[in-house]
């Protein structure tokens, strides 16, 4: 009577290659689509020049520039920034058990906003293209965030979904109440926050992708290996706990790890909404609620979807860019709404 | 599952506390193994907190609780679900979910580092629905199946776990007689098996009929404890539950039954 | 939730692009490098019957029953045409981004986004002059009986001119209104004059914030930057306030870059250290230029001359001594 449990590792493998090759395909296109006119066979060699440290300079300097210096790293960034907040979101729905859940619930997009706001009407000379305070502070800020809804809801008296909920909505509406402060009586100065409020890629350097790659990597691999508990997570508390999993300290191990990559998200482009929430749901339409192949699958569509909407808003109205928040809102919002209004119960 | 370790759970002078309210006091008492036992109270006398106390999913406030000399709070979650298996009386699990997937969650304890299920876990799951005889719901949804299908189901799962000790609360509420009577004839199943098994109850009847061993809650401490015939009087009834019964003891016909006096 | 925080963020942010430039709390006033235009200080040389219609620009109309003597002005640029034409005396309250002339800063500051009505009632006002993104106070000042007038950024100079002479009207000044108005267009026809000469202007890249926002021909700085002669390589694009990437800017190659960002810490240091960025002509001929009063250039009012002159002597060192 084995022929009811299918064979979960074949088939699973077989869906990730399949996602990997869409993504790996859409990349490519992503690299050749721009305002320079870079030829296709042009823009290969200038990447093989690139792993093999070759200098041929038969290709113009400013091709070169434009391939590696601004394309790839938005092309990395987008990749990195586009998984991070559908691994982010998945696991959040997982542990709150909540459809809606998304990455910033519990605060981190206002909060890293009120940092960014902070930073920016502050006397500090920064130079906000290059300078490393902008990343900087966005992380710090959604880290202390998060530090803080977690000591708030101890406070309550237990770490459970409930109490976790609240005060991130406390939280996050709190500061957004400042942002918008900041926003209305700054003026002229206030300006440069709008940018990092509609999330964009067109100020992207190799630092900024190295800086917060680690981050990413951190929390991506504690949820890697530890993912799988979401399952078990889908049940109540007490159940959960009777199977075996310690229930208060995988939904903070995992919360802050999701916080993390999120936060990290965050630093690297600013907020881009939709990602978090969408993604997963549109997994799970296909792929069912085991979180050991939810997750993955999420995070590779969540790359694929960012880059596909980052060619859209550097090119759709050239040389003119749409912030890629806005372009994901666009594409997000009406999926969004067919999915409530369909009749397929979305099941977690 | 014939078991030869005797799995005891032992309460010694456990006292619980819930802020200011004093729930259990100073109870001491065995679960043994090989037998059904049930645990009889009113309502708020104690009999759920007594139980989360048995899983070890509460800590006592005073006294411990042991299995096998033990202590509960020594042995981590994973350890304890290898050993104990709870059925609650309303457990929540996703309609969508399939039956085979909920029995399966069983095996987390059992399972390596990404949760990857071998031939074992699935000859494990298959065993367990086997045995509740439920093997041909396997791939239907939990929202489709009927009360009784459903709590043999979370038995199955805890079959599943490979546990030798089962907690169930109130196993058979709001279930059909023949669902019932179904219930019980596992319970006493899984018994001569060798299992430990507590349920709580709230048909005397039902302790009385199917039940090896009786501990009557009240007012936070053990009444009474032994055989449904030492337990089930009509002085410890009237005391506990206020009303009057006549108790018609067993023969050749009839199990034990208490008959509460009823005036029109 | 985020959701709707997006929806109502979009909204603030029109806002605030459609109020434009002309809003700027800004870098330090500057020295009296610049000149400020004549101020003409006989106050009331018209005398008008009263009680006087005014239609103001949208052809809205409203009845003066003598010349406003407690004006308050939620808007820089206006403010600083009153001053200018002579009416400064009769200023009371400005908003808390009106920083020229000099007089200003002894008046109370009723904010700018948050102006209150009642704030406002309570000083007495009897002429108001909003701007853009006040729609909703100037209704509600409106139904109180308080003349009030809503004067949007104007989007090139011949708007500014209609502005002034309308103040000039509403304050019986026409006089001086038109002196300022033909001063202006002395000062600005000298600037045109000056260029003649110049076939074709530098490309340019105008950067109002470090993340790459510019303006384009449909803006007010726009068309500064065409009577400049000036190349700018986001005028054709979709919106007022368009965002760049930097493919698109090096595929342009400006030859000048213009920051008029420089209030945020960018620099032509700053600019240069940006990676990809040294293959712009701009940054390898060292033309990054700082503009250093952003009010000046940004604000649609009488001194934009003067902006013309900055920017102009920042580009053409040589027509502009």
């Amino acid at each position: 009577m084995r022929y009811f449990f299918n064979n979960f590792i074949g088939s699973a493998y077989i869906k990730i290659f399949i996602a990997l090759l869409i993504l790996i395909t859409i990349s490519i296109f992503s690299l050749s689509q721009g305002y320079a006119d870079i030829h296709f066979s042009t823009m290969v060699k200038i990447l093989w020049e690139m792993i093999n440290s070759n200098d041929h300079s038969q290709i113009s300097d400013s091709s070169k520039l434009i391939i590696t210096e601004i394309r790839l790293p938005r092309l990395i960034a987008s990749i990195i920034v586009g998984g991070a907040l559908a691994y982010s979101g998945a696991t959040y729905q997982g542990i709150f058990r909540n459809p809606l859940a998304d990455p910033f619930l519990l605060g981190i997009a206002s909060g890293a906003s009120l940092g960014i706001a902070l930073l920016v009407i502050s006397p500090w000379e920064q130079n906000l293209y290059i300078g490393i305070l902008t990343p900087l502070v966005a992380f710090v800020s959604s880290g202390i965030t998060i530090v803080v809804v977690l000591l708030l809801a101890r406070k309550a008296g237990k770490f459970d979904n409930y109490s976790i909920i609240l005060a991130g909505v406390a939280l996050s509406a709190i500061f957004s109440a400042f942002t918008s402060f900041i926003l209305l009586t700054g003026g002229e100065n206030a300006r440069p926050i709008f940018g990092f409020l509609f999330g964009g890629f067109n100020t992207i350097t190799w630092l900024k992708v190295f800086l917060c790659t680690p981050y990413v990597l951190l929390g991506g691999t504690i949820i890697f290996f530890l993912g799988h508990r979401l399952n078990i997570l889908q049940l109540d508390d007490d159940q959960a706990q009777n199977l075996g999993l310690d229930v208060e300290k995988t939904r903070i191990i995992l919360l802050a790890a999701a916080s993390l990559i999120a936060a990290a998200a965050v630093s690297m482009a600013g907020i881009i909404g939709f990602v978090g929430l969408i993604v997963p749901h549109m997994i799970r339409l296909i792929v069912g609620s085991d979180y050991r192949l939810l997750l993955p699958l999420a995070a590779i569509f969540g790359a694929t979807f960012v880059v596909f909407t980052d060619v859209i808003a550097r090119t759709i109205i050239e040389p003119q860019e749409i912030p890629v928040g806005i372009v994901t809102a666009m594409v997000g919002g009406p999926f969004f709404i067919w999915l409530l209004s369909s009749q397929k119960r979305i099941s977690m | 599952m014939i078991t030869n370790s005797q799995q005891i759970i032992e309460f010694r002078n456990v006292s619980f506390k819930f802020k200011d309210d004093v729930i259990l006091d100073n109870i001491s008492t065995t679960i043994n193994a090989g037998e059904v036992t049930t645990l009889i109270g009113r309502n708020g006398a104690g009999k759920t907190t007594f139980l989360r106390l048995s899983s070890g999913l509460l800590k006592p406030s005073n006294g411990d609780v042991f299995l096998n000399a033990r202590s509960l709070s020594v042995m981590s979650s994973k350890e304890r679900a290898l050993k104990i298996g709870v059925v609650q009386q309303l457990p929540f699990a996703p309609d969508e979910m399939k039956v085979k997937d909920l029995v399966m969650l069983g095996r987390y304890p059992h399972l390596g580092i990404f949760a990857q299920e071998s031939k074992k876990d699935i000859l494990a799951v298959e065993e367990a629905l086997k045995k509740v005889e439920c093997l041909p719901l396997a791939m239907r949804t939990i929202g489709s199946l009927s009360g009784g299908e459903k709590r043999k189901i979370f038995i199955a799962r805890a079959l599943a776990q490979g546990a030798d000790i089962f907690l169930m609360d109130e196993p058979t509420a709001n279930l059909d007689l023949d669902a019932q009577l179904n219930i019980f004839a596992l319970l006493r199943k899984l018994a001569s098996e060798g299992a430990t098994i507590l349920v709580v109850l709230h048909d005397v009847n039902q302790a009385s009929i199917h039940c090896d061993k009786v501990i009557l809650l009240h007012e936070c401490s053990i009444l009474a404890e032994g055989t449904p015939g030492q337990v089930l009087t009509e002085k410890h009834l009237s005391d506990v539950y206020n009303v009057k019964t006549t108790i018609f003891p067993a023969n050749e016909k009839f199990p034990r039954l208490v008959v509460p006096v009823v005036n029109n | 939730m985020l959701r709707f925080k997006t929806v109502f963020l979009t909204i603030l942010f029109s806002l605030f692009v459609i109020s434009g430039c002309s809003n700027s709390d800004s870098a330090p006033t500057p020295t009296a490098a610049i000149a400020t235009p004549t101020t003409v200080s006989n106050l009331n040389d018209q005398s008008a019957s009263f009680p006087k219609t005014i239609t103001d620009l949208t052809g809205d109309s409203f009845v003066l029953n003598g010349i406003p003597k407690n004006v308050v002005s939620i808007s820089p640029a206006a403010t600083e045409i009153l001053f200018a034409i002579g009416a400064g005396d009769s200023v009371i309250a400005v908003d808390s981004f009106s920083n020229f002339p000099a007089e200003t800063e002894s008046l109370p500051k009723l904010g700018f986004q948050d102006a209150n009505t009642e704030v406002i009632v309570s000083y007495g006002a009897d002429l108001v002059i909003t701007t853009g993104g006040h729609e909703e106070l100037t209704q509600q000042l409106k139904t109180l009986g308080i003349a009030t007038v809503l004067l949007d950024g104007a989007v090139s100079i011949d708007g500014i001119y209609l502005q002034i002479s309308l103040l000039g009207e509403i304050m019986g000044l026409e006089n001086n209104a038109e002196v300022i108005i033909t001063n202006m267009r002395k000062q600005i026809g000298a600037i045109e004059r000056k260029l003649e000469d110049v076939e074709n202007g530098p490309s340019v890249f105008y950067e109002l914030d470090p993340g790459l926002w510019t303006v384009s021909s449909d803006s007010f700085v726009g068309e500064l930057l065409n009577i400049l002669k000036l190349r700018n390589i986001a005028a054709d694009s979709a919106t007022s306030y368009p965002q760049m990437n930097l493919e698109s800017i090096i595929a342009e190659n400006p030859d000048i870059i213009l920051l008029a960002d420089f209030q945020y810490g960018e620099n032509s240091e700053s600019v240069k250290a940006r990676p990809g960025w040294e293959v712009i002509s701009a940054v390898q001929n060292n033309q990054i230029l700082e503009i250093r009063d952003g009010d000046v250039v940004s604000r649609p009012g009488p001194r934009v001359g003067n902006g013309l002159e900055l920017i102009g002597k920042l580009i053409y060192p040589d027509i502009f001594d």
